[in-house]
């Protein structure tokens, strides 16, 4: 093989393959951008003009998206504050009490993960119509509880393993009493997969669709739930604005992650 | 009364005895190791002691009040793990501090006492490292640092040496006595390692099956093991069968008079149970009133300051000689050789 030829295979065939396997990921999301901008009043490309009329119909309370955004975001964050706080307690209380009791129950925790939403969902909807919490705040957040909480305990659960359960002992022995040992030793160094488990709670809970859409029906649209019936009745392009926006959102989210990230760790070292 | 009775406590692991009715006063100041294989129960009543572990039945008390259901924060006893457990997230001069912040100490008075904690145990210029960028050795110094911090009444170690390398333990043995003697405060060790009992220790609890078979100074559990478990496992310690009538003690098959150690009520008459300490035996030459007796030799090692030189005797008993190089050297296995003891160096056990 001449040399240039194994230049080629050795640096450029992986650099390229890397960016066009980076490109068939991220090339779909990106078409919603131009379909956004749109003139016309259905999903298409602006062959004819550029218009930020769909952009606008989104601020409009009456046009449905304002509503769902600010429901999504409430159910949201509310799953994501309890999926957090029950799944901290489970897994810290797992963490000192190791034994049957917590691994079994850490099964049934698990579950939601491996039951298909759609089964899920079924049974849902006959308990929920039972106790009359269908398409409620109160339903929808409970169902978002239960599916976000096993990402939750499994992201708290990986930061108490580097963690010595001895230190609980040692606090105590030094005069530390039980909100004291959580508060200044164990919360401290499980903080950063606490937070990533309350984000990715948050994640599930405002991408939940499968559920959702058959525990709730006329007064709660969450967003996903909002997305899915304009695309179902109507190929409205305030669709692709939308997306649009969650997408840049989701950037602007990532690059200050990174800032801080960096920062934090200057400061550190 | 002593400053720590602990009386007949209990312990059962369903059924695995950890703690079978143990006895055990503590004077206070003192140095007390807890010593014993491991399952003997030694830990069991170290974490009795601190409060995490509640016995089945008996009582602590310290100075004369019950502390059997206090809870571990409000015993006050400073505890020193094996593997250290320092907050990872907090620096030195935090760790230390974390004891006095618990007990509302005011700011001055916490800077001043840490300062001084870090001067004890020779730390004061790593204030502001953190745990994962401490050695081993100085881990265990902010261990014993923060569990001294507080001024606790007792000291709890255990075995907070034995991740340490030989050359460190040495040293961190000949640091933990300065500071029992510095801080006056009782301190209560466990380890299976005897040599660390005998060096640091004023007395030693020996822990069999969950019960304390023999305690006192390091010197008399050397010199006078109460039991064939306590003789065998201090020292290598050489566990022979030997025949006597009361007057005269046959051993390796030779008469020799009767040592004055000998009483005939508690170590019995007929076949009985002797041991001898390594140390004590010579390889070929014989001391004014030592007894001599030809042995083959089995296997000659090198344990550094001398050899460990393993003979057979006439009537087939095993038994360990200490020997110098310059003597043991000369010996190939199978080769026939002279030793010699005293009779005032051999020990009984009593029957059981």
């Amino acid at each position: 093989m001449s040399p240039r030829l194994r230049r080629i295979g050795e640096r450029w065939l992986p650099w390229t393959l890397a960016w066009l396997l980076l490109a068939f990921l991220f090339v779909p999301v990106l078409v919603v951008v131009p379909v956004a901008l749109t003139a016309k009043d259905y999903l298409s490309l602006p062959t004819t003009g550029i218009s930020f009329q769909h952009f606008a119909s989104l601020a409009d309370w009456r046009a449905g998206w304002l509503p769902s955004i600010l429901t999504s975001l409430g159910i949201a964050l509310a799953s994501s504050i309890a999926a957090t706080g029950v799944s901290a307690a489970f897994a810290i209380g797992a963490w000192v009490y190791a034994g049957r009791w917590p691994s079994t129950l850490r099964i049934i925790l698990l579950s939601p993960l491996i039951v298909p939403p759609i089964i899920y969902a079924v049974g849902m909807v006959r308990l929920w119509s039972k106790l009359s919490l269908l398409d409620s705040w109160l339903g929808v957040t409970i169902v978002h509880v239960i599916l976000a909480m096993p990402l939750a305990v499994l992201a708290i659960g990986a930061s108490l393993s580097n963690l010595d359960p001895r230190l609980v002992q040692a606090a105590r022995s030094l005069g530390a009493r039980p909100p004291t040992v959580f508060g200044r030793v164990i919360l401290p160094n499980i903080l950063p997969g606490t937070i990533a488990g309350a984000i990715l709670a948050f994640i599930v809970s405002w991408d939940e669709i499968t559920v959702t859409l058959f525990i709730t029906s006329r007064r709660l649209v969450t967003l996903p739930r909002k997305i899915w019936t304009s695309i179902a009745d109507a190929v409205d392009p305030a669709l692709a604005a939308i997306a649009t926006v969650m997408l840049v959102v989701t950037i602007v989210c990532l690059l200050l992650r990174m800032t801080v990230w960096e920062r934090l760790a200057q400061r550190r070292s | 009364m002593a400053f720590l009775d602990i009386r007949t406590l209990r312990k059962a692991y369903g059924s695995a005895i950890a703690l079978d009715g143990v006895d055990l006063s503590i004077n206070e100041g003192e140095f007390v190791t807890l010593l014993g294989p491991s399952g003997s129960g030694k830990t069991t009543l170290l974490m009795s002691i601190a409060g995490f572990t509640r016995p089945d039945s008996g009582t602590i008390l310290l100075d004369g009040a019950d502390i059997t259901g206090v809870d571990p924060e409000d015993r006050n006893f400073g505890l020193v793990f094996q593997g250290y457990a320092l907050f990872p997230h907090l620096s030195v001069a935090n760790n230390i501090a974390f004891p006095l912040r618990v007990r509302n100490w005011d700011k001055a008075r916490i800077a001043a006492r840490v300062d001084e904690v870090m001067k004890l145990v020779g730390l004061d210029k790593l204030a502001a490292r953190k745990p994962r960028e401490l050695s081993g050795g100085q881990q265990q110094r902010v261990a014993i640092g923060r569990a001294l911090a507080f001024g606790p009444k007792i000291l709890l170690l255990d075995e907070p040496l034995s991740a340490l390398d030989r050359k460190l333990r040495d040293t961190m043995q000949r640091e933990l006595k300065r500071l029992h003697q510095e801080t006056g405060v009782t301190f209560v060790f466990v380890t299976h390692d005897q040599e660390e009992a005998y060096a640091m220790s004023d007395r030693i609890a020996v822990f069999q099956n969950g019960n304390i078979v023999q305690i006192g100074s390091p010197r008399e559990i050397y010199r006078a093991p109460a039991s064939r478990f306590v003789a065998g496992f201090l020292g290598g310690n050489n566990i022979l069968s030997a025949q006597t009538d009361g007057a005269q003690l046959d051993l390796f098959g030779i008469r020799m008079p009767m040592p004055a150690a000998y009483d005939r009520t508690r170590h019995g008459d007929g076949a009985i149970t002797v041991w001898v300490r390594p140390e004590d035996i010579t390889l070929g030459d014989v001391a004014p009133g030592a007894v001599s007796f030809s042995v083959t030799v089995a296997d000659v090692s090198f344990v550094g300051t001398s050899e460990r030189v393993t003979v057979i005797t006439a009537d087939g008993q095993e038994l360990s000689v200490l020997a110098p190089s310059a003597i043991a050297r000369e010996l190939t296995p199978g080769s026939a050789a002279s030793c010699a003891l005293l009779p005032s160096a051999i020990g009984f056990l009593a029957r059981e």
